[in-house]
């Protein structure tokens, strides 16, 4: 009884302090953004809490300069997230059943060829991909060779097309769709369905679970996408997204036509810790939040890819 | 997981054929091809021809704008024996298998822990997956932040400690462990996670009839548990292997592989290759190394975690 009780402590123990170093750069960050930059260098200990509560750093964020440049990269993240959600699930929903339900000649090679590319790492698909767009013919000052110009680099489209189908989503849904009984479709069969009609009134209400991992994973890996966009639109600030702009933010500073307007005197933005900390807290706040609102899901999207494999 | 269950629909098939060919059969191979052909063309422009280019680009010089020059294997023959080359290996393999040996074992023991039916155990799940869906990019600013010589909360908690502050930026084996400890801060959920979903997949009566035949604890764990989750651990291994030899954004952002390139890891060499040193014919002959050291060492673990289910008492 008594190493049961002295293991239990040791248990809350172990994960207690773990879990306090998970958070605590969220938690540092929260407490320094409401220090003023003096008060922050003056701070000691393992949190800087403030002696007297400051908004000055959020006085920046909120101002409508900032706001209008992080406006600017959400509307990018967003619409990336929903393109992405998009095209993920509806290809993966389309190939799934293809490879869970038909049966035709040459489907195991087709789908093996597929799944191979999840042990490829990405940087083998990225620089080639990076050397297509920019010579992507007849447009960014290309011509039909794709000479001349920087193709789609710097542009929108290089956000948006390399990616559309996800294996790891078809073989989710593969999966999924193999779990379902083939009655539901043969009785639909029977009454005269077709192909969308049995995708869309048998399937969808099952699917619906799958596809909202699907959704909430593809959410949460596009708000902290980071290195193509740093490849392929690095030079278009319009472009940047989300996780980019916070990132230069926090490395370089607000840009100056930027920067200039908000501040007076030498503060510069780069120096001023605890403003540089509540850029970051404000770009990962939402993603936290996502994941404490919808925590059922991220687990079993995890989950998905170990038990079924 | 590279083999996935491809074969189980094999009989019924087989039975199929050898009936006059049906026109279910008939129906199913047009409708298969209807949506495979324009899906199979997207994937083979985003996908096999990237792949494909990579291994062609690696056999010739280029700088991304003049003629390609002909190169057999000499950007090959370059990356394994330049010592530059094979310090950024080490270094990606310290990485890779040193995260690997500490999230792993750390993972199954929080997992296990939080496996318990006690209150609050639901709490620490939460905390502990946390990292898992920050950015690392934003987060290795902040490791960056908290490296700051004077007033940094890294050397403040050295001073605690009462050990010396560490100048971080310069001090090679301080730096090392900095973007270690991130890594494993990151990653650590995720394995949780996995192992969490195996442990709950353990059917209970295993368990108790084990403790009807006197079992206790320890050998509970020992014939159940570690049995119950190889299979897991297959996955987890080679997930953790692949994934930590990519290791990219903190040593970008927290050291950029400095100082002299002792803390330097693989991918980030081929960005600077591509990017700014414009040999892509090196960059992508490190890619295709980087892929087939990861292929093989992917079936070698497999291969292994077979072979020793089979000796498994």
């Amino acid at each position: 009884m008594k190493t049961k009780t002295l293991g239990r402590l040791f248990a809350h123990l172990l994960l207690a302090v773990g879990a306090l170093i998970m958070v605590y750069p969220l938690l540092y960050g929260l407490f320094a953004s409401f220090n003023t930059q003096a008060d922050y260098i003056r701070s000691s200990g393992a949190l800087p809490i403030p002696p007297r509560m400051s908004f000055d750093n959020y006085a920046v964020v909120f101002h409508p300069k900032v706001l209008a440049l992080l406006g600017g990269t959400l509307a990018i993240t967003v619409l990336r997230m929903v393109w992405y959600t998009f095209f993920n699930g509806l290809t993966a929903l389309l190939l799934g059943y293809v490879f869970a339900r038909l049966r035709f000649r040459g489907k195991e090679t087709v789908f093996w060829i597929l799944l191979s590319s999840m042990l490829v790492p990405g940087v083998v698909f990225q620089i080639p991909l990076f050397v297509m767009l920019s010579r992507w013919p007849l447009v960014g000052g290309n011509d039909l060779f794709g000479q001349g110009g920087s193709g789609l680099v710097n542009q929108l489209p290089a956000l948006l097309l390399p990616g559309m189908l996800n294996v790891y989503t078809v073989f989710l849904l593969r999966q999924t769709y193999a779990s379902i009984p083939v009655d539901f479709e043969e009785a639909a069969r029977i009454e005269g369905a077709n192909l969308a009609q049995i995708l869309l009134h048998v399937y969808w209400p099952m699917l619906k679970p799958v596809m909202a991992v699907v959704a909430i994973t593809t959410v949460i890996a596009n708000w902290n996408d980071y290195i193509w966009p740093l490849i392929v639109v690095s030079g278009n600030r319009e472009l940047w997204p989300t996780s980019v702009m916070i990132q230069r933010l926090m490395a370089g500073g607000l840009p100056p036509d930027v920067a200039n307007s908000i501040m007076t005197g030498t503060m510069t933005t780069i120096t001023n810790t605890p403003l540089v900390l509540t850029f970051g807290l404000i770009a990962t706040i939402p993603a936290v939040l996502f994941f404490f609102f919808f925590q059922r899901y991220f687990i079993e999207g995890m989950q998905g890819a170990g038990l079924k494999g | 997981m590279a083999h996935p269950p491809l074969h189980a629909g094999k009989h019924p098939v087989k039975q199929m054929q050898r009936r006059p060919r049906s026109k279910r059969a008939s129906r199913d191979t047009v409708l298969a091809w209807m949506i495979l052909t324009p899906l199979l063309f997207y994937y083979t422009v985003f996908g096999v021809v990237p792949v494909a280019a990579n291994l062609f680009l690696s056999f010739f010089h280029w700088n991304g704008i003049t003629e390609w020059v002909w190169a057999g294997l000499e950007n090959y023959l370059h990356l394994l024996t330049d010592p530059y080359y094979l310090q950024v290996y080490a270094n990606t393999a310290f990485f890779a298998v040193m995260s690997v040996l500490i999230q792993i074992p750390l993972g199954l023991l929080v997992a296990i822990l939080v496996n318990q039916k006690i209150r609050g155990m639901g709490v620490y799940r939460s905390l502990w997956y946390v990292p898992v869906v920050t950015s690392a990019a934003i987060m290795s600013q902040v490791v960056v932040i908290f490296m700051a010589p004077y007033g940094g909360v890294l050397n403040g908690m050295l001073k605690s400690l009462g050990l010396n502050p560490v100048i971080w930026l310069v001090n090679v084996d301080a730096l090392r462990a900095v973007i270690l400890g991130f890594t494993v801060w990151k990653g650590v959920g995720a394995i949780m996670v996995l192992y969490l979903a195996a442990l709950q997949s353990v059917p209970n009566e295993l368990y108790e009839a084990a403790a009807i035949d006197g079992a206790n604890n320890a050998q509970q764990f020992r014939f159940i548990t570690v049995p119950m989750l190889r299979n897991m651990t297959t996955f987890v291994v080679i997930t953790s292997i692949i994934g930590g030899f990519q290791i990219f954004e903190p040593v970008l952002l927290i050291s950029n592989g400095g100082p002299y390139n002792q803390t330097n890891v693989v991918i980030n060499q081929i960005y600077n290759d591509a990017f700014k040193n414009m040999d892509f014919g090196r960059a992508t002959a490190s890619s295709t190394l980087l892929a087939l050291v990861l292929l093989v060492g992917s079936v070698v673990t497999t291969r292994m975690s077979r072979s020793a289910e089979g000796n498994s008492p």
